[in-house]
């Protein structure tokens, strides 16, 4: 046998070994797992174009409707133009509750919820206004009179016949100013997604990185600093929980209309729709819960996707079980209240910090500043 | 025509040949001019070698820390870091409803009035009693900022522990708790703090130690001062060290153990990497104990150029962030902003006194209580193109 041949035959052979041990070589379930690849732009395409485009759409043409019962109201003052007022400023506070997660895109979309949904609203500023309604509301004194809590206040503090007088009279320019601001910011966020301006629907649909600012981080961080709103600021101090030892009634959103529960229940629910990336008619597309699935991520035993899905179902039934508003329920109703917010606790720990790991995002929103 | 010219060329060629054989003429060479010569060669050849040793590089060590032996020395600038903290400490008192601050305690803390006295024996950085080097921060402030301090610490005084009613000088809700401002919304503590960092330890930095009257090629490095371990330039380049408020050995250091200019250099540090400042004052520092001016150049003015930038950077950030923030939060992060963009006044080429001023008029002339988020942005976009930086730090 000629030496070239004899060395044909030793690499063959050495080639077949080594594919042979290739083989042998067992992945564990998870490595294969994460092999596929699992494309979150998905995830991102199916959250603009089904959940941020669509709900802030509505929320311009609420701001849009607001006025126009205003325009209807200020033509002809009477107790049914007030009603359906109202109802128009309700209907457009529920449609913020479903926008107030966007706190990432436009210029303005970080500060937004400062603009529309301070609170506890500051009374005092909004009658200063009255004297003074040359004044700018954008100016930061008046950062807890204005937007829907602002609106809240004018519209159902007193019986009708004070309201009414009072839109007629020094509150007609504090709303006239008040509802063009609501409308404003709406429009500006709505047309930045629509019109992808500054480029960024494509780019929110387009970066499937994970790096400090891409759009997957500013999603997943966005709904966590959301679900951290309703347990902190609609529930905590209005339901008495953590250190405050008694419940703080004069903390709650909507105090003067008392539509707090109402607020809670649409923000709840529309985290529920983002996390499982569901739109407002209920049609379910590419979320976090088909990501969590895909990566088969456990807590303790328990699955993680499964373990949210159900806390967000006990939440739910929990808040359905209340009546009135916030501060009722936890008048009358508090063990359901410290049940509520024991749940909703539990899941900003779920999604905060178990589900946060397991996409490889960081949260990034604690305030850098604090403590300086 | 041919048989011309071939016999006129040869004969001009013949010519020429006579010709410098008439101009040769015979030299001679005694054998002490030879022996001059070749030492005259030697000693040019001598000549050459040391031009070319001259121009070799000196060679020596760089430390990767900030250890120099007992040659460094920057105890003043420390016990002044000291005694900021516990100035801004005892301004913080005022923010609590009905308390009192005294405005002669204040001053003297400023003027460290009977060299530590002010500070009632607390115990500073160094284990050192705080105020007992005799130095003070009055002494070494800008001027006209130093002026103004001393109207600020009388205004904590007067306004301690009362509530602002209509957006009045007094203290107002920061997350949960007070913060006491002047009449446009702008924060004491803030005010004294960081307007410190910048008209004090950043202008003694960068005007001062920093500058060829402190580090020139006339400023005496050989002999040491009477007394101690270190030559007027060390010295003056430590105390440029001292005032930036980061430890020796800050490169294994988690970051965290630094004060004042430090503490915002590292907070800047992921965006404008400015964290290699601490090479460039070892370096600058390691030039100077070895007295070659020449490599100190470029390490000073990267120090310059970095604590510029940490300035200009700082103040984007702040006011970026206080557009999502709303009352005395806002006000706290808008006046970081404003303390940081006023100091861009005091060193580096690039944000001028002239930019500063035109930045704080957009930034509604300071005024808080009635600024607008628009204006924010426009007054960003006007320090990130004097800055270069980029206006979404």
């Amino acid at each position: 046998m000629k030496l070239h041949n004899l060395l044909y035959i030793i690499i063959a052979a050495s080639l077949t070994w080594g594919c042979a041990n290739n083989k042998k070589e067992d992945k564990t379930l998870e490595e294969e797992i994460q092999d596929e690849i699992f494309d979150i732009k998905d995830i991102l395409i199916n959250t603009a174009d089904n959940i941020i485009i669509p709900q802030l759409e509505d929320l311009k043409n609420s701001s849009e409707e607001i006025l126009a019962a205003f325009s209807e109201f200020t033509a002809n003052p009477s107790t049914e133009k007030l009603v359906n007022l109202k109802s128009s400023y309700k209907n457009g506070y529920l449609d913020w509750q479903y926008c107030s997660f966007i706190n990432f895109g436009s210029n303005s979309s970080d500060y937004i919820a400062s603009i529309l949904n301070t609170f506890p609203v500051q009374t005092d500023n909004i009658n200063s206004f009255q004297s003074n309604p040359d004044d700018n509301l954008e100016w930061d004194k008046y950062f807890g009179a204005r937007g829907y809590p602002g609106l809240d206040y004018i519209f159902f503090e007193g019986d009708d016949e004070d309201i009414i007088n009072r839109l007629k009279g020094p509150g007609k320019e504090y709303c006239t100013k008040n509802i063009e601001l609501i409308k404003s910011y709406s429009t500006n966020n709505f047309n930045f997604w629509k019109n992808n301006e500054s480029d960024y629907y494509k780019e929110f649909t387009t970066d499937d990185t994970k790096t400090k600012t891409s759009p997957f981080t500013n999603l997943v961080n966005a709904f966590c600093k959301d679900l951290e709103v309703l347990k902190n600021e609609q529930l905590k101090a209005p339901g008495g929980q953590e250190f405050y030892t008694f419940p703080l009634p004069l903390e709650s959103e909507a105090l003067y209309s008392s539509y707090s529960l109402d607020l809670f229940k649409a923000h709840l629910s529309s985290l529920e729709r983002i996390y499982k990336g569901e739109n407002l008619l209920g049609n379910n597309g590419t979320g976090f819960d088909d990501y969590l699935s895909f990566l088969g991520t456990k807590r303790d035993e328990d699955n993680l996707n499964e373990l949210i899905l159900s806390t967000f179902n006990k939440i739910e039934e929990l808040a359905n079980s209340l009546s009135g508003s916030i501060n009722e329920a936890a008048a009358n109703q508090k063990e359901i209240v410290d049940e509520l917010y024991k749940n909703v606790k539990a899941l900003v720990g779920y999604t905060k910090t178990d589900m946060t790991y397991a996409f490889g995002v960081n949260i990034n929103y604690a305030d850098p500043q604090d403590g300086d | 025509m041919k048989k011309i010219i071939l016999p006129l060329l040869a004969l001009s060629l013949l010519t020429g040949c006579k010709k410098d054989k008439e101009e040769e003429v015979p030299v001679v060479v005694t054998e002490d001019e030879k022996e001059k010569e070749k030492e005259k060669e030697k000693e040019d050849e001598k000549e050459k070698e040391d031009e070319k040793e001259d121009e070799k590089p000196k060679e020596y060590d760089v430390p990767k820390t900030y250890e120099f032996g007992a040659s460094v020395s920057y105890g003043g600038q420390t016990d002044r870091l000291d005694m900021l903290e516990q100035l801004k400490a005892e301004v913080s008192k005022s923010h609590v409803e009905g308390a009192s601050v005294s405005a002669t305690t204040l001053k003297n803390m400023f003027d460290n009035a009977g060299d530590g006295a002010a500070f009632d024996g607390s115990t500073g950085t160094d284990g050192q009693v705080i105020g007992s080097s005799g130095k003070d921060l009055s002494g070494k402030t800008e001027g006209l900022a130093k002026a103004a301090m001393y109207d600020i610490l009388d205004e904590v005084a007067t306004y301690s522990g009362f509530l602002s009613t209509d957006n009045s000088a007094g203290l107002v809700d920061r997350k949960g708790s007070w913060i006491l401002v002047n009449a446009k919304g702008q924060e004491y503590a803030q005010l004294v703090e960081k307007g410190l960092m910048g008209s004090c330890f950043y202008n003694q930095i960068v005007m001062g130690y920093l500058s060829d009257l402190k580090i020139g090629k006339d400023v005496s490095n050989t002999d040491k001062e009477e007394g101690k371990e270190y030559t007027k330039k060390q010295h003056h380049f430590d105390e440029a060290f001292g005032y930036f408020g980061i430890p020796t050995d800050w490169n294994t250091s988690t970051g965290d153990d630094a004060r004042f200019w430090g503490k915002y250099c590292n907070k800047r540090n992921e965006a404008l990497k400015t964290n290699s400042i601490f090479e460039d004052f070892i370096a600058g520092r390691a030039a100077i104990d070895n007295d070659v001016h020449d490599n100190q150049v470029n390490p000073v003015k990267n120090i310059k150029s970095k604590i510029e930038k940490v300035a200009a950077g700082t103040a984007i950030n702040y006011l970026n962030a206080s557009k999502a923030k709303t009352g005395g939060d806002k006000k706290h992060a808008l006046t970081e902003g404003l303390c940081f963009l006023r100091a861009c006044m005091y060193g580096g080429d690039l944000v001028s006194a002239g930019d500063v001023t035109e930045i704080e008029v957009a930034l509604n002339n300071g005024n808080f209580w009635t600024i607008t988020n628009a204006q924010i942005d426009a007054a960003v976009k006007l320090l990130a193109d004097a800055s270069g930086l980029d206006a979404t730090l």
